[in-house]
């Protein structure tokens, strides 16, 4: 510790130089930082799925419908406490910029006999039955299109298409607060089942999809084997997966991300490699005689190998941090362009330990050539 | 002396001492190729992507979809189509009848290769597809589908993807076994990602009794507006139309967006890290050369020949960084399959993207040289020549 003041010294006695040092290594972490914490925020959508839920799906394909007879056989199947059909409705909002959300149309009440986290507000469960063209919003989706309880909101889905004049004309009943750890249903809107099935011009009288809840999470395998077991060759066989495994599917089919990141991120840290350790070595090359001086008035060989590791430590680890730091505060606005929660932590960590062995691999021979200088050798500008 | 061979001479002086500064040199070729292969790869999947938009761009020839825009979720009862088919600028066919033609859509997930299953496009055409299409469906091994029977064509790059799909195999779709009597091409087009039937036996096999899509063929290009006008201001329709070429764009355009971002947003964030390290290493170069430049200032050589030969060193490690990244990017991935959003396109590394590599590269060299360029012209030559 009593050194850090010639560690500091070390570092700036070339400013400029320290300087394009510093932001190079400060533009590589914040890079990582942006890439890792996306891949990472996938990693826990995943991971914050629900033990006891089941979705129950088309084997032909995802978007291929299921009869609503399947209903009452899968509420029959041994194990399953609830169900409940969902029809995918996806849409956009007639404005001058239309953007797109996620949305189902729910039978009220069996999908709040599903929902574990309770994140719809009772209330609005009430005047979603009461109002057959009523709609739920999440927050999120109210605030972008600045809509409140009581307004008109014509959605045209981006599957189905209304009898009546292809939109569908809902009306906002309820807002709730988007449930950032719930990526199927956190921050989808909500309409009647009754309504859009019987509005659409095709497909009426089936579900894309059930969601099922099971008495006991350990059992959830089990179920779905069972539930699927009885649709068996049928024209209408089920896929039942586990929400878990069915969010990693969809992460999947976006592509190998994880592969990509890792390709970038080991790109970008070979070439910071290459240029913290030439800046490094030149560096001690530079202070040959400085160093030989530092021997002379009693600094053991050990020490001055401490002394340039240390540097390169401090600053790798300085450096890295301001990177680190400036994508945690990015972090916030991607979470809502991306809608699901990042958790930093681990990511902030991981780089910090990235930064660690940039800093042993670059100061290492430095470090080394440091301490085998011999004193009348360097000082004689051998 | 002229300026020319001022610049000549002190150019060649500085290339000639590269090899004494290889390792902070190499600095700025290595950080170079990085930048330029991660960007180049980045947007081989967009150039990929592109590629493979179908090769149908017959002029004349439009698609009727539902509303909601997906090819398919439309709803076409034959009704509709008997409808769409004497609509105003229908072209007719040497049969006299009008060139129409219903298409079935759905989505099946079959097994894949690469271990689980994925999502893959089943499309029923009508007899009149071929006649419709300027690049017909080309099948290189195999036969045709007979028409009423369970029997489809696979695409080559379905194939590639996909488990049960050489020809002679049985596949499972919905509780029925489909033989796969062929095998179909189509100039590298995303259509290749596909299996082929006949749509009504498609319709009948999947419980359906509406088509997804239509596809027309106008008696020329100028009857789209009259014919749109006349089915979008039907009120028993619920439709948009539009031109095929262009739906098929649309179709990937949002996908080549997303990934031309993050190519063009990772490849300029990592330039700039990059433009640091060739300040860097063009700032010691200079500092290295310090009573080389003097000396020259000295014997009368001008402060721009200094400058543009300082620059001229950093575009020239620049330059060779590019040529290697671009070619590690085109041996690594060029024609490499990528999976994105549920389908598969093969990368390509373009001849085009290799230029933009080299510009890249050009700017990170002139950007990371300039300063010190300026810096050498500004040396104050009394006391530079007294440097050690």
């Amino acid at each position: 510790m009593k050194y850090l003041h010639l560690v500091w010294a070390g570092i700036w006695r070339r400013p400029g130089r320290a300087t394009l040092t510093l932001l190079s290594i400060v533009n590589a972490f914040l890079l990582y930082g942006l890439l890792q914490g996306f891949v990472s925020g996938l990693g826990d959508t995943v991971a914050d799925t629900h033990a006891d839920v089941l979705i129950t799906l088309s084997r032909v394909s995802q978007l291929e419908p299921l009869p609503m007879s399947h209903l009452a056989q899968i509420r029959a199947t041994p194990g399953v406490k609830s169900a409940a059909p969902l029809i995918i409705f996806s849409g956009a909002y007639h404005t001058a910029r239309p953007a797109n959300f996620g949305g189902f149309a729910v039978d009220p009440d069996s999908f709040v006999a599903t929902d574990t986290d309770e994140a719809i507000p009772p209330q609005d469960i009430v005047a979603l039955k009461r109002t057959r063209t009523g709609v739920i919003l999440p927050a999120r989706v109210a605030a972008q299109f600045n809509l409140k309880v009581g307004d008109r909101m014509p959605v045209k889905s981006l599957m189905w298409t209304n009898k009546d004049g292809g939109a569908w004309p809902l009306d906002v009943v309820g807002v709730y607060a988007s449930n950032p750890k719930d990526l199927f249903f956190g921050s989808s809107i909500l309409a009647n089942y009754d309504y859009v099935d019987q509005a659409r011009t095709q497909s009426t009288g089936t579900a894309s999809l059930f969601v099922v809840r099971v008495d006991d999470p350990a059992q959830a395998g089990q179920v779905a084997q069972r539930i699927d077991a009885q649709f068996a060759n049928s024209p209408d066989e089920t896929k039942t997966e586990s929400e878990q495994q069915l969010v990693a599917d969809q992460i999947k089919q976006i592509g190998d991300i994880g592969f990509v990141v890792r390709a970038i991120v080991g790109a970008v840290f070979f070439a910071l490699l290459f240029s913290v350790a030439a800046v490094m070595m030149q560096s001690v090359r530079e202070r040959t005689p400085e160093l030989a001086v530092l021997k002379t008035i009693g600094f053991t060989d050990t020490t001055v190998l401490g002394l340039i590791l240390a540097e390169a430590l401090v600053f790798c680890l300085v450096s890295a941090a301001i990177g680190l730091g400036l994508a945690a505060l990015v972090f916030p606005l991607a979470k809502t362009a991306v809608g699901f929660r990042i958790d930093v932590g681990p990511v902030l960590l991981a780089g910090l330990g990235l930064a660690l062995l940039l800093a042993l691999i670059s100061g290492l021979p430095p470090a080394l050539r440091g301490m085998r200088l011999s004193i009348v050798d360097a000082l004689a500008g051998r | 002396m002229s300026f020319l061979r001022q610049i000549w001479a002190v150019s060649a002086m500085s290339l000639a001492a590269l090899p004494s500064r290889a390792g902070a040199s190499l600095v700025t070729v290595v950080g170079v190729a990085t930048v330029v292969g991660v960007m180049l790869s980045l947007l081989g999947i967009g150039a990929g992507v592109t590629g493979a938009l179908p090769r149908n761009d017959e002029p004349g020839a439009v698609i009727v979809l539902a509303t909601s825009g997906a090819e398919i979720m439309g709803s076409f009862s034959q009704a509709d189509v008997a409808q769409i088919a004497e609509a105003p600028g229908v072209a007719r066919g040497p049969d006299g009848k009008p060139m129409v033609e219903p298409l079935a859509g759905v989505i099946v997930e079959l097994e894949s290769k690469a271990g689980g299953t994925n999502n893959i496009l089943f499309r029923g055409v009508g007899p009149a597809a071929d006649r419709m299409s300027k690049h017909p469906l080309h099948v290189f091994q195999g036969r045709r589908y007979q028409v009423g029977l369970h029997e489809l064509i696979a695409g080559r790059r379905a194939q590639a993807n996909f488990k049960h799909l050489d020809v002679g195999d049985t596949v499972m779709l919905r509780g029925t076994p489909w033989k796969v009597v062929g095998a179909y091409d189509d100039k590298g087009g995303v259509d290749e990602n596909g299996i082929v039937t006949d749509a009504d036996t498609l319709l009948a096999a999947f419980n359906r009794t509406t088509y997804t899509s239509v596809i027309v063929k106008l008696d020329s290009p100028a009857s789209f507006r009259r014919f749109k006008d006349a089915l979008t201001s039907n009120p028993q329709l619920q439709v948009q139309v539009k031109p095929l070429g262009q739906y098929y764009h649309d179709q990937l355009a949002a996908l080549n967006g997303l990934v031309s971002f993050v190519g063009y947003f990772v490849g300029g964030v990592m330039a700039v890290g990059v433009v640091f390290g060739a300040l860097n290493t063009m700032y010691s170069a200079v500092d290295a050369r310090k009573r080389e430049i003097a000396t020259l200032r000295a014997l009368g050589f001008g402060g721009i020949a200094v400058v543009i030969s300082v620059v001229l060193e950093s575009v020239a490690l620049a330059i060779p960084g590019a040529l290697l990244g671009a070619a590690a990017a085109w041996l690594l991935f060029n024609n490499h399959d990528v999976h994105l959003g549920g389908s598969s396109f093969p990368m390509a590394v373009t001849p085009g993207l290799v230029v933009l590599g080299l510009v890249w590269a050009l700017m990170i060299g002139l950007v990371g040289g300039l300063a010190p360029a300026i810096r050498a012209a500004r040396l104050p030559v009394a006391e530079a020549l007294r440097a050690t």
